[in-house]
């Protein structure tokens, strides 16, 4: 695993749309820094731009204006193939959809991001189903996606996130399609992927918002600390 | 490969979607092979067609019948006239003749004939009908070339009480008797040995009599010249090509008698089926082409959320892309042989409706009537380079419109392909 000091580095991000006419201010003049290991819980209502910024902090999306550094890299400078590298070693990504690959196994989708790495293929299975254990899936390696339950999907996706031992794992709403009691429990285990590396989670829940070792709360495209 | 093994085992893992699509491109694929089987035996049954029509054209000295000894009418073709001939492109073979008459009852005569040994031994007034079957003796051999020997009906030969049993018999040329159209020639008398008796069907073909060129020339002194010329086309397609030709090179020497069933054939059948042939092959091919690129384009955007995550996983766009050009290729493939699978069980029923909707109508009521009974065995009728090219095609277009699609998606952020769909 890299370094994390000074994993995440915002600086005056700012994020426009064009919806036809209108210019929609996703986030606009952001400044965030983020250092070491931990879980930073980013909350704010519908719309405030967190899922945006998390897509900037992971490479999915590139900024209108400012400047992100993840992991001692400026990504605006990056062309395409190193953003991809990027994507690949630096950040592992938990979607609210899960948004697992239908027609792959269990194990398949967690091995999936090691095979883009050029992983060995005995070394990536080995790696996956510590994994797919790590995360209390050991007995469901060979299910598809439509055969596990929605906890179990989310943690199949997070087991994926973790597959090339990323410094930075990013999770959008990774409670947003479960139950409390379910969604509790990724909060837990996503706490526990949080002492080796930095964990950066978008949610509404404020309750499980409290679980983070750092929350910020974002509105009309701003920051603000929280704790 | 390794990208290429995940499109493969992607298609295998969603069979639903594997059936789905490749019966979707099955379909046309089938419509292009019942096409190409309708193409294929509507060709076949013209080039059959064509073979029974007469591409042999006639030259003789302009006004004249070109007999030697024929009172006003004995001009012969110029001797360069073979050689000009046999040079004119789609000309198969030339056949020159020479003819003299002599007289045998009353107002009939016979006909001699010089020619080549081995040309078609055509008969005077029948001149599409050759090879009269021998009934006794022989036919002539490449060794009777200059050989004082003929062949002769056997009207011309029971006149001059020539028997079977009687072969090889002597019959004396006597060219100073005359006929009211028959000139005398000062020439002696010479005896040919009658090697064989033929009979052929027409009453004045069976009183002819057929030697070697070179012995015509001998006991008829003609030195030079010819009587008729027989031109065959190497296709009806270019009996009238050869015949402009033929006109252009002799000038105002020859008359040229050109078959019209030739031209007619040409003109309606030949022509009408080539273009109705061509435009529906287009048809089809353009069917498969649009059919499966779309189907291709539409499958893979539809699944631009998969790619959106496939990018934001590590995949890079290349990649990505590859696979789906496996996959697709493979997709393209398995629906080519459904296709193939369907066109088996049912393309012969299905040629013989589409050939009655599309062809049909188009064609000259007799020539379809006919070919479509020719139709029943029509499945058999694709070869496999046939197969191997409509599945080539298949697979290109597959790739393109899954490529295409794929490249389109790929350009996209990983946030902007997941919002696509």
């Amino acid at each position: 695993m890299s370094s994390t000091n000074g994993v995440v580095s915002l600086t005056d991000v700012a994020k426009y749309y064009r919806r036809g006419a209108e210019t929609v201010k996703a986030l606009d003049g952001i400044d965030l820094r983020v250092d070491g290991t931990g879980m930073v819980a980013i909350v704010g209502p519908s719309g405030s731009g967190k899922s945006t910024l998390l897509h900037l902090v992971g490479a999915m999306d590139r900024p209108t204006r400012g400047e992100v550094v993840v992991a001692g890299r400026a990504l605006n400078a990056l062309p395409s193939s190193a953003l991809t590298r990027f994507r690949r070693q630096t950040v592992g990504f938990v979607f609210q959809t899960f948004n697992l690959i239908p027609n792959l196994s269990a194990l398949e989708n967690v091995t999936l991001p090691m095979e883009f790495n050029k992983v060995g293929k005995a070394e990536r299975q080995a790696q996956g189903r510590r994994l797919l254990e790590q995360v209390g899936l050991g007995h469901r390696v060979t299910h598809r996606p439509a055969e596990l339950s929605g906890g179990e999907q989310q943690r199949v996706a997070i087991a994926r996130a973790l597959a090339n031992d990323p410094p930075l794992v990013l999770a959008d709403e990774p409670t947003g399609n479960l139950d409390t009691e379910t969604g509790q429990r990724i909060y837990e285990l996503l706490k526990e992927v949080a002492r080796q590396r930095t964990v950066l989670v978008v949610t509404h829940a404020e309750p499980l918002a409290q679980l983070a070792d750092r929350i910020v709360h974002i509105k009309d495209g701003r920051l603000e600390e929280l704790r | 490969m390794r990208m290429v093994a995940l499109g493969v085992r992607n298609l295998v893992r969603n069979k639903l979607r594997l059936i789905v699509v490749a019966l979707l491109i099955a379909l046309p694929f089938f419509l292009l092979l019942a096409f190409q089987a309708i193409n294929a035996a509507v060709r076949g049954y013209t080039e059959a067609l064509k073979q029974g029509v007469d591409t042999n054209l006639q030259l003789r000295a302009k006004g004249s019948m070109g007999h030697v000894n024929m009172v006003g009418s004995h001009r012969l073709l110029p001797h360069d006239a073979l050689e000009k001939v046999t040079e004119i492109e789609h000309v198969a073979k030339v056949e020159p003749y020479l003819l003299g008459m002599s007289p045998t009852e009353g107002h009939n005569f016979a006909m001699h004939v010089g020619l080549n040994v081995g040309d078609a031994e055509r008969l005077e007034s029948h001149g599409e009908a050759g090879h009269p079957r021998i009934i006794a003796g022989r036919d002539f051999r490449p060794d009777d070339a200059g050989q004082d020997v003929a062949v002769m009906g056997h009207a011309y030969a029971r006149w001059a009480g020539i028997t079977a049993h009687q072969l090889p018999a002597t019959f004396v040329v006597d060219l100073t008797r005359t006929h009211a159209v028959i000139f005398p020639l000062d020439r002696p008398r010479r005896e040919l040995k009658i090697i064989g008796i033929y009979a052929s069907g027409y009453v004045f073909g069976d009183q002819q009599l057929f030697m070697p060129m070179e012995t015509f020339r001998r006991i008829y002194g003609v030195d030079t010249g010819f009587s008729w010329l027989f031109v065959t086309a190497d296709s009806v397609d270019s009996v009238a090509v050869v015949e402009r030709k033929i006109r252009e090179t002799l000038g105002d020497v020859a008359d040229v008698i050109a078959p019209k069933a030739a031209a007619t054939f040409a003109s309606t059948t030949t022509r009408t089926v080539d273009r109705i042939a061509g435009t529906v092959s287009l048809s089809a091919v353009a069917l498969m082409v649009v059919v499966v690129f779309f189907v291709m384009l539409v499958t893979v955007r539809e699944r631009a959320r998969e790619i959106g995550t496939l990018k934001a996983i590590g995949g890079s766009d290349g990649g990505i892309v590859v696979q789906f050009l496996a996959e697709a290729t493979a997709l393209s493939l398995v629906g080519g042989v459904f296709g193939m699978a369907l066109f088996r069980a049912a393309g012969g029923a299905v040629a013989g409706r589409l050939f009655g909707l599309s062809m049909g109508p188009f064609l000259p009521a007799q020539y379809k009537d006919t070919l479509f009974e020719s139709l029943g065995g029509v499945s058999s009728g694709i070869g496999p380079s046939t197969i191997g090219l409509v599945l080539l095609i298949g697979a290109v277009v597959a790739a393109v419109g899954s490529g295409y699609g794929a490249w389109q998606v790929t350009r996209l952020s990983p946030v902007e392909a997941m919002r696509h769909e």
